[in-house]
């Protein structure tokens, strides 16, 4: 199955763990996931754990314009990507899950 | 013939808009010309310089080249598919 996440939270919020659990769990059971960040969410490429799911596969996107504007540098590994991108990601996966 | 080239092709000036307006835009103009015309778009927000071309690729559409005009500036000329 694909599975689509949309985040738009701080890391201080308790999605950014659910995110992380489910994407983990996902991953281990073969299914492929794809994570857009965007609005503060764009804040979560700099927890250890998301570095971590790329290197299990873990497909992550962030909105280069809200990463601009709070001033986020870039990160290995992640794609700075657009709308179009999350679009994608919606019309891509079976399931698609928003954390807001 | 690369001037005649450059002058035929379809002109979008987008300064000022940021994402996602740059894509919906250049991809709505696109949707006015026939397949094979050249549109020449131009940007003033880097992000779009580098999205909006990697997404019309994915829709099948002929980046033809990007070309900084300045220190914000850019005009990407595109083939429709």
């Amino acid at each position: 199955m694909k599975l689509g996440i949309l985040l738009t939270t701080s890391p201080e919020n308790e999605n950014t763990n659910t995110v992380i659990a489910i994407s983990r769990a996902a991953r281990e059971q073969g299914h492929e996931v794809s994570i857009f960040l965007m609005y503060d969410g764009v804040y979560n490429i700099h927890k250890k754990e998301f570095a971590e799911l790329t290197g299990k596969g873990v497909n992550i996107a962030v909105c280069a314009l809200n990463a601009e504007q709070r001033k986020i540098g870039r990160v290995e590994g992640i794609l700075f990507g657009s709308q179009y991108d999350n679009a994608c990601i919606a019309n891509d996966v079976d399931r698609f899950i928003s954390f807001g | 013939m690369q001037d005649l080239v450059r002058k035929m092709a379809i002109e979008l000036d987008l300064k000022g808009e940021v994402c996602p307006y740059t894509f919906v835009k250049t991809k709505l103009k696109l949707e006015e010309l026939d397949s094979g015309e050249e549109l020449a778009v131009t940007f003033d927000h880097a992000p779009a310089v580098e999205n909006v071309p990697r997404s019309l690729k994915n829709e099948g559409h002929k980046i033809l080249g990007i070309e900084q005009q300045g220190d914000h500036l850019w005009r990407v000329r595109i083939r429709k598919a």
